[in-house]
Formats: C-alpha cells, structure tokens, sequence
C-alpha cells in the first residue's frame, strides 16, 4: 500500500530505499590474474528516482546493472534489495526476484525474434505463471501506453528500430517491476528515435513514478536525468545533488 | 504454469520447425528405433496369440505323426492297423492313421473341383477335431466302401449345382463314384495337413486301393493326460524303429510347434533389439547434437529470458520439451515404421497380422525417455549459462 502512495507521489522518498549498494566489489579471475571491475560501490537508489549512470566503456557500468539486475553477484560487499540481502538467495528466489523487481531494456532491444510484438511483451507474466488471456490482456494494454497498440502482431523483425525499443520497454513494464534498468537504451538508435524513446522514459517517471537507472555514455541522455552519477575505474560517485 | 507449458511447446515446435534438416536426420534415427521396438513387441504378443491358438486348435496333448518317404518295402511296414498300437503306447490315449493326395472332383458330371482327398478312419473326426454339419463321419464298418464325407465347400459347390440335399448324392473323385454320407462344419485349416473345408473324407481301406501310391503315412494321436510330449515322441520313435531301424518318423506336437515358433520369435526380437537399440543410440545422439547446436545457437535468447525472469529450471525444462518434441515426432513416425515391420514380418513368417496397443504405448514411451535422456545434457548446459556472458554476446 504504502509503496504504492510513495510511487504516485512520484518525488517522495520513503525511508527504505529501493536497492542499497555497500562497498560492492567484483572481480573477475583469468587464470593468476584478478581484474577488478567495481572497487567499493556505495549507492542508494530511492522510489521514484531517474537515475543515470555515466562512464566511459570499460569502467565497469555494465558489471553494475549485473549486479543491480541480479543477473551477477558481487564478490564483495552488500547488496539489498527492498531490505532484502539477496546474498544467500539461490536461482529460485533471485529470478522470481528479477522478475518481479526490475525490468531490463538492452541497448540492442532484444526482443524474441519469433515472437510477435504482444508475445515479446507478455513474456515476463508468462514465467510468472500467469494465464495466457491475462497476459495478452496486459501485454497489449502495455502496448498501448508506449504507443504500440496497432503493432501488437508484428514480429520484431517487421519493426523499426524505434519500435523495437518501444516493445523493449513494454516488456520490460508489464510486471510492474519496482525498477526500469536501462542500458544505454539509445545507443542503437538515431538521434530523434533516441530523443523519443528518453522521453518515453522521463514522461513514465513524472507521471507513473518509474524507478528508472539509465546506464549511458551520453551526455545528453545523461542530462536528462534529475539524479545523475559517475562511474570510472570501477567508482562511482554522484556529484552534488542539485536541489 | 499451463501458459509457460504451452507457451515452451509452441517455441519449441518453431525452433524445430525452423532447423527442419537436422531436426528429420535426428528424427530418422529415433524413428527407425521405436519403429523396432514396436514391431518387436508386436511380434511378441501375436506368437503369443498364435501360440495361444494353436493349443486351443489342436489342443495341448495331440501329436502329428509322420512317415518319411522311404523305399516301397519299408513304406509297406507301416499299415493303418498300426493306430491301434500307437494309441496302445503307454503315453498315447488315441490315434487315428490318414493318407492324403490330390483329387478333382465333379458333381453331375460338370462343376469339377480340386480337392484333397483324406483317407481315414473314424476316430480322425475326433483326434482332428472335425465336425459334422449334416449326415455322418467315416464310420470304420465302411471298409472299402465309396461312402465319402464331403468339406463345406465342396458341399456349397454341390448346392450351386442344384443339388438340395447332398448327403445321399452321388459324385465322381477321380475315377470311382462316392456317396456322400455326411458334410463337415467350415473351420479354418490351422496346423493340419489338408484344409477340411476342401476336401474330401474316404474310409482309409477305399484310399489304400484307389490311391497310386498306397502307403499310409500319417498318423494323428492324442497323449494320455499328464503325459509328457518328449516321452510321447520318443515312444512313438521307437515304436517304428522297432519295425526297421531305416524308417525315419517326423512327430511333431502343439508343443514343439510353439517352441519352434518361439525360436523363430526370439530371432526376430534379438534381430530387432539390436536394430533398435542402435537406431535409439544413434537417433539418440542426433537429438543431442540437434540440442546443443539449437543451445548455442540461442545463448542471447537463453541470457535475455534469465534477464526477464526465467529460472534455470525453466531453461531446462524448455530445452527438454524441445527435445521430447523432436523424439516424439520421430515416435510418431516410428508407429507408421513399426506397423509396417511388423506386418512384413507376419507375412512372411504367416502369422495372424494384429496391432498391439502396449507396444504403441512402448514405443512412445521410448521415445519420450529417449527425448529426456539425450536432451537432458543440452537442457541442463543451457540453464547453466552464465546470462551475463550470453547478454554480452560471449
């Protein structure tokens, strides 16, 4: 109930953040050689925030949605989801987890090339169990929000790249997730595409109260985002809050 | 979960559907497979039933008794008179001699038929299990008589000469004129020598003058109860061997029959338990090999639907329906192949053709746990990916 007013209020912060990072560390072993990727992540990410990410390739941003997304586990430090420490959770609780806390959108779409656009959308309700008329019943409502309605039977193939995306985030909202994971959702696309689909995100974020992270090498992108953080070598810092 | 269930069917229908190549070759393999184990399972039900026939034809305790040909003077050793002291044998209750050859017969003059013309006496009707429809058997006070009792198709012939009733007419076989004294039930010819529906019963005595060649050389006896085939057998050879020891005597019982039947079925099941078993092992392979291309060839979609939610044992389990899928179409098709076999087999081996529910059952079964256990590794190599490799595209 509560998560729900705080998500209307959009801007409120209630005292539980959504997700707390703690001095995260990952590396990875090749052979004698530990690569560091992350040193020390400290990060709170509260309901309702638009956050950006920014970092120059290689400086571990993606390791961080991994890790965020539950799809990787840091080798160090905590991590807590909801309150929740997920370091002694198994595949089990971790994917129902995913499924039910984040929703991805890849820079490359990734969208099931076989399945039609509504399919695509309706996939994270479908490893929730959920019946296939509901799904569809959702999926195309979902559809409809992020402006894709008439294009529910295309096969992403048939799409362009903007529409891809577009389904992408379809996707990756459908279960209500607590928190929209973006990884450079405008890399593959053309400066107006782009320009289109941030709005998308910001408008479900004023309006919705979307929990967004946005990971980017773009600037202009980044900009965009009311709360904005750096990572380099591995840290991550956040310059100043703006009021 | 019914969505998740149907929804991997359908994936995985596609996913075949679109590597249709390597999807047939693996689904030959699989095919040709429970193809075998069908038709081996089949095989074994009809020799059972065959088996089961036969006792209940001829019954368990009959034995057929036969003279090989031999030079003129030890053929004239044996003599019909010699049934009565077969049936005196310790282990032997009854026996009946008969001698056959091939006859034409023509009623009225016109509508003539082949048939086979049995030479007996009256206690065959019983140890043969011959019944009459209308009229009487043999009777053993028609010695040398033209009295002859007639199949049911010969009978029917006669009918549609315009003859009403038939016992009592008269007809010609061969050279000689018989009255018909008696019509037998139509049965089927099963293990006897002659088929009783088309031919035509004389006393043993009329046979010996008017056959060419007057020796009699069959005999059919029935075992006292309790009485053991082996020991029947050899009490029966030793019987004509005390008469020369160059007369060869074949005897055969329902029992021998069965077992010689048996043999014959366990040639064909090790024949195609190894055709299936290797067909399965090869088939078994192809599923895999088409498995663990169909999981390399979709890392991203395994990384992006562990992204979304899916849990390992979702991977697994639609990998494995996907596998199942492939071994089940190569089932379906292995049911036509079975079929097939086994009536080839049937055929060649004349057994009664009939198609065996468990062995349908079986075979998809098979299939299924072919589909399982080669899709297994696959399926359990795909719930391990790491998604973070598979996302990234390593």
């Amino acid at each position: 109930m509560n998560e729900e007013q705080d998500r209307a209020n959009g801007a409120a912060r209630p005292a539980e953040p959504a997700l707390r990072l703690v001095d995260v560390r990952r590396s990875y072993a090749t052979g004698p050689v530990v690569t560091e990727i992350l040193r020390g992540v400290r990060l709170e990410v509260n309901h309702g925030d638009l956050l950006s990410i920014m970092g120059p390739s290689g400086s571990g941003k993606s390791t961080l949605m991994n890790i965020i997304g539950l799809l990787d586990r840091p080798t160090e430090g905590q991590y807590l989801l909801k309150g929740a420490e997920i370091g002694a959770m198994g595949d089990r609780e971790l994917s129902a987890l995913r499924n039910a806390s984040f929703g991805f959108v890849f820079q490359s779409f990734h969208l099931l090339a076989r399945l039609r656009a509504w399919e695509n959308v309706a996939l994270p309700l479908v490893y929730r169990g959920e019946a296939t008329a509901a799904g569809r019943r959702r999926a195309l409502e979902m559809l409809d929000r992020v402006g894709m309605a008439d294009r529910a039977d295309h096969l992403p193939g048939e799409l362009s790249g903007g529409q891809r995306q577009r389904v992408a985030i379809a996707r990756a909202l459908v279960g209500e997730p607590d928190i929209l994971l973006a990884d450079e959702p405008t890399g593959a696309l053309d400066a107006e595409t782009g320009r289109e689909i941030m709005n998308l995100i910001i408008e479900l974020n004023a309006s919705e109260g979307l929990t967004a992270i946005i990971i980017t090498h773009d600037r202009g992108v980044a900009r965009q985002c009311a709360r904005r953080t750096r990572i380099l070598n591995g840290v991550l810092s956040e310059p100043a809050a703006e009021a | 979960m019914i969505a998740l269930a149907r929804a991997n069917v359908k994936e995985a229908a596609a996913s075949l559907i679109s590597a249709r190549q390597r999807s047939l070759l693996a689904l030959l393999g699989i095919a040709i497979g429970v193809g075998s184990v069908i038709a081996m399972m089949s095989v074994g039900v009809i020799v059972r039933d065959e088996g089961l026939r036969q006792f209940k034809e001829l019954g368990t305790d009959i034995l057929s008794i036969r003279i090989r040909r031999a030079a003129p003077h030890l053929a004239a050793l044996v003599t019909p008179e010699d049934a009565f002291r077969i049936a005196a044998l310790p282990t032997l209750a009854a026996a009946a001699p008969y001698m056959t050859t091939q006859g034409r017969i023509s009623i009225a003059g016109r509508a003539a038929q082949d048939v086979t013309v049995v030479g007996t006496t009256a206690s065959l009707a019983d140890l043969d299990k011959l019944s009459i429809a209308t009229g009487r058997h043999i009777s053993d006070l028609d010695t040398r008589r033209y009295y002859c009792v007639i199949g049911a198709a010969v009978a029917s012939a006669m009918r549609e000469a315009g003859f009403e009733k038939v016992v009592g007419e008269a007809v010609r076989l061969d050279s000689a004129v018989y009255t018909v004294v008696g019509v037998l039930k139509r049965i089927p010819q099963g293990k006897r020598r002659y088929d009783p529906t088309r031919s035509v019963l004389i006393p043993i005595s009329t046979a010996q003058r008017v056959f060419t060649r007057p020796a009699v050389r069959n005999f059919t006896a029935r075992m006292k109860p309790g009485a053991h085939h082996l020991a029947a057998t050899q009490e029966v050879n030793d019987y004509f061997r005390r008469k020369s020891r160059d007369l060869r005597v074949r005897v055969r019982s329902a029992e021998q029959l069965i077992e010689q039947m048996y043999k014959q079925m366990r040639l064909f099941t090790l024949l195609l338990g190894s055709l299936g078993s290797i067909s399965l092992l090869v088939g078994g392979i192809g599923v895999m090999n088409v498995m663990l291309i169909s999981v390399a060839e979709r890392r991203l979609e395994i990384g992006i639907r562990r992204a979304i939610g899916a849990r390992r044992a979702d991977i697994q389990s639609q990998f494995l329906i996907e596998s199942v899928m492939l071994s089940l179409a190569g089932g379906a098709v292995g049911m036509g192949a079975g079929i097939a076999a086994t009536w080839g087999i049937c055929n060649f081996a004349g057994w009664t053709f009939q198609i065996s529910a468990t062995a349908m059952g079986l075979g998809m079964a098979v299939a299924t746990a072919c589909g399982v256990f080669f899709g297994f590794y696959p399926a359990w190599q795909a719930a391990r990916l790491d998604p973070v490799a598979t996302l990234r595209g390593t």
